[in-house]
């Protein structure tokens, strides 16, 4: 095995000198279910990772590619892990076409540095995924990691319009093209998002933007029963309102998101939901939620502003406990059809 | 096995009254409504069920002839048109609704359910189904699938893949597998979204679990008209640039207008160069400020008139000029060839100068009518099709077509998919690597190519022939989208 890294890495820097950084100094930050590689390596542009994954090829080493390295939690332990391919030194913008409502960006560029870049022309991406500052556009969209926002703007993987993607044998493909609808050969993207990187690594997306709503505001009320809530989730689901997210939570979580973002929620089962609109239509919606919530026996409805709703949204897309690591704590994620989610809630909570 | 043999173990899973053989039943069904390839298949069986479905590809298998599935043939790409000698598999007994769930949002069909019948059924319970091709009235739900179809309003409401949740297929193994999950997050490889759009090439769909789409509360639709087709470009680009997302943006051209208004009388200006329909839709307090919005862009835009409808008759009736279109081009030329390149909307008027360019070097005409807002082109060619050599020369020109859309950075297809009839133009599209990937998945789905032989990968050994006299879509013949 040391021969083996030895020679990727004189091969490396061989071909690559800067453009290629080699560190074991770092490989504690890159551990996965205790498991720890042997290198960490960063390249700087696109053929420099071409180069990595073709030296590693030959020298028949495990790749990992690594973008925030806040899904390290998910999946099982690998049984190999020799090379931690890092996509920090790749962050950049490549191209905004506001006109076109598309971000051309760098698989290392953080959700949110992509955030602030669309924010600044009132656009957005859409995208949640917990730890934003963290989280890179790339690890996004290849674990099509979609947070409470997907209700308005749909799953993660519905963003990609184009990639450019790397193989194992450092070969480059281009999947898609600047457009938003597509059915030109085999649908290579839906085919990567998802696939947390066991095909090809993602150097490059094309993101499909939307217009920002021009405010964003959210209403919640008290429930009695997870039961209650869920039942007017649902009414507000058959309605014709359009939430940017909506979220059932509990007590416990209740509990732990007012010191998060210094919003108290009612309880002991709240429903909580925000909506964005030009301002008529979101006092319209705003009103109506309302209704629903009084309708459905909702108590002690609480009306939070812009700032509040913000801090909410962004509390509530994170896991409970913060921190995302390489920890013993343990977090589900399930979906299924609406009307048994309340039994789902039910059950983990009685496995907990 | 020989053929009778053959013959003779198909007719025992769907029975003698649900297979064709003789000559003449089997030419009806020798293409779908791309009309200029033809191939005859060796039969043609109609299943009733998944089962029914699994046992026939069993028997294809063991014999290597390979299968292709039809739903109602609407198809404007030849997905559906049989490798000659092929089994044809036809969804028309396929066509129940198996489950509506307005509690979820959610409907579960055979493959071979009408688009339209589904939101037929779910319209008085306030939902439809969205994807929502031309074709609706007759496409089947299946085949909109395998070709991930789209729509005048998948502007807003997306394609085929952003509404089916769940697939029961048939693999070329004969194995039944289900794709995808009735809620959000199947876990694994999205392989739902990747059979989608993969034409028949994967494996037989047999029954889908769909979206249910709440029906919006209020719609507004609004016509602008130019006496420049780039000021309506540069609107429909400028209203994208916007943010705002109307439910559809349709663009009709100088030509299509002529041809709608000699037929149907839509209520478009005769001396207009191009016409913009727009469509909004939701609460109608967060539409009206997008009305002002979108008239101020019309006007900035250099509009010459702009009027929204006022009644529900009214606004059929703006629709119905586009609805026709396609049938309506038979007033000015015998048979026509639509194409459906797709550009980055800011390209729309660049590409379009373009056609015009082909058209003149061609000496062929061209008409636009088409998804704008999504920058989905609809390029038709005009000609007569008994007139020697031109199919050949149409045929020339639409390639020309295509190669201007991939120059503006756009693609050879945005909902119609390759099929038999752009798969030269792949090479144009794709490098050697990024096509030879392709070949290796398909490869690993259907390793004795087995599945829909021929189409959308380049390919030298299965050849379709050209029909002698065959039209690209005769005149009230090809259902467009």
């Amino acid at each position: 095995m040391a021969n083996k890294l030895d020679s990727f890495a004189r091969s490396l820097e061989a071909d690559s000198g800067d453009a290629v950084s080699l560190s074991d100094g770092r490989v504690a930050s890159f551990r996965l279910s205790g498991m720890t590689p042997s290198v960490v390596v960063s390249p700087a542009d696109h053929e420099a990772l071409c180069r990595v994954l073709t030296r590693a090829n030959e020298a028949g080493l495990a790749v990992f590619p690594w973008g925030g390295g806040t899904g390290r939690g998910t999946g099982y332990a690998p049984f190999r892990y020799d090379v931690a391919l890092s996509l920090e030194r790749m962050s950049k913008a490549v191209e905004f076409l506001k006109d076109d409502l598309t971000a051309v960006v760098q698989a290392g560029m953080s959700v949110e540095d992509l955030n602030r870049l669309t924010g600044a022309e009132g656009q957005t991406a859409g995208l949640d995924p917990p730890h934003p500052g963290t989280s890179t556009v790339g690890g996004t969209i290849i674990a099509d990691r979609s947070g409470p926002m997907r209700v308005r703007w749909g799953k993660a993987r519905d963003r990609v319009m184009r990639m450019k993607v790397v193989l194992a044998n450092g070969e480059t493909h281009t999947y898609g093209a600047l457009v938003v609808k597509n059915v030109t050969g085999y649908d290579m993207n839906r085919l990567l998002s998802g696939s947390w990187g066991t095909l090809a690594v993602v150097t490059e997306l094309a993101i499909r933007l939307y217009k920002a709503p021009d405010r964003i505001e959210a209403r919640a009320a008290s429930f009695s029963s997870t039961d209650a809530a869920f039942k007017a989730a649902r009414a507000l689901t058959a309605s014709p309102l359009m939430p940017v997210w909506a979220e059932v939570v509990d007590a416990a979580r209740i509990a732990a998101l007012a010191p998060e973002c210094g919003v108290a929620l009612p309880g002991p089962v709240s429903l909580v939901a925000s909506f964005g609109d030009f301002e008529e239509g979101l006092n319209d919606q705003l009103a109506r939620f309302e209704e629903i919530l009084a309708k459905e026996g909702g108590d002690d409805i609480l009306r939070f502003d812009d700032k509040q709703t913000a801090r909410l949204g962004r509390a509530l897309a994170d896991p409970p406990g913060g921190e995302f690591s390489d920890s013993e704590a343990l977090a589900f994620r399930a979906s299924g059809r609406l009307d048994q989610l309340p039994r789902f809630a039910e059950a983990a909570r009685r496995a907990a | 096995m020989d053929s009778a043999g053959f013959i003779q173990k198909l007719t025992d899973v769907v029975g003698e009254q649900f297979i064709h053989t003789e000559p003449v039943a089997l030419r009806t069904y020798d293409c779908d409504a791309l009309t200029i390839y033809k191939g005859v298949p060796s039969a043609v069986v109609l299943p009733e069920s998944t089962e029914e479905v699994r046992r026939i590809v069993e028997i294809c298998r063991e014999c290597h002839v390979p299968l292709i599935a039809r739903g109602a043939g609407t198809g404007l790409s030849g997905g559906a048109t049989p490798l000659p000698g092929g089994v044809l598999v036809v969804f028309t007994r396929m066509n129940r609704i198996l489950e509506i769930d307005y509690e979820n949002h959610l409907a579960r069909v055979q493959t071979g359910v009408v688009n339209l019948h589904l939101t037929k059924k779910t319209l008085p319970h306030g939902f439809h189904y969205a994807p929502d091709p031309s074709s609706q009235a007759a496409c089947t739900i299946g085949g909109n699938a395998a070709e991930n179809a789209g729509g005048a309003h998948c502007l807003k409401y997306g394609m085929t893949t952003n509404h089916v949740l769940e697939m029961t297929v048939v693999l070329p193994s004969g194995e039944v597998v289900h794709l995808g999950a009735d809620g959000e997050d199947a876990p694994g490889l999205d392989l739902r979204g990747f059979f989608i759009g993969s034409e028949g090439t994967f494996a037989i769909i047999t029954e889908l679990t769909v979206r249910l789409t709440p029906n919006p509360e209020s719609v507004r639709t609004m016509l602008a008209c130019f006496s420049q087709v780039g000021d309506a470009c540069r609107t429909v680009s400028d209203v994208i640039a916007t943010g705002a997302v109307p439910a559809a943006m349709e663009l009709m051209d100088r030509y299509t207008i002529e041809a709608v208004e000699t037929v149907v009388q839509a209520g478009y200006p005769r001396n207009a160069e191009a016409v913009l329909l727009i469509e909004l839709d939701g609460l109608p307090s967060s539409i009206k400020p997008l009305e002002t919005l979108i008239r101020d862009v019309c006007e900035k835009n250099n509009c010459s008139s702009f009027r929204i409808a006022q009644t529900e008759e009214e606004r059929e009736n703006l629709w119905m000029g586009r609805k026709k279109a396609f049938g309506a081009f038979g007033v000015i030329a015998p048979a026509y060839y639509c194409l459906d390149g797709t550009v980055p909307r800011s390209k729309l008027a660049q590409v379009l100068e373009e056609f015009e360019e082909i058209s003149a070097r061609y000496g062929l005409r061209i008409t636009n009518v088409f998804h704008a807002g999504d920058g989905s082109l609809h390029p038709n060619v005009l000609f007569d099709d008994q007139a020697p050599g031109e199919t050949e020369r149409v045929i020339e020109c639409g390639a020309e077509v295509l190669r201007a859309c991939i120059r503006a950075g756009g693609v050879l297809s945005g909902e119609h998919g390759i099929g038999l009839e752009k798969i030269r133009e792949m090479k144009e599209q794709f490098d050697e690597p990024t096509l030879g990937i392709m070949e290796r998945v398909r490869d690993a789905v259907d390793q004795d190519g087995l599945m829909n032989p021929g189409k959308i990968m380049p390919d030298e050994e299965h050849i379709f022939p050209l029909a002698s006299g065959g039209a690209l879509a005769r005149m009230g013949g090809g259902m467009t989208k």
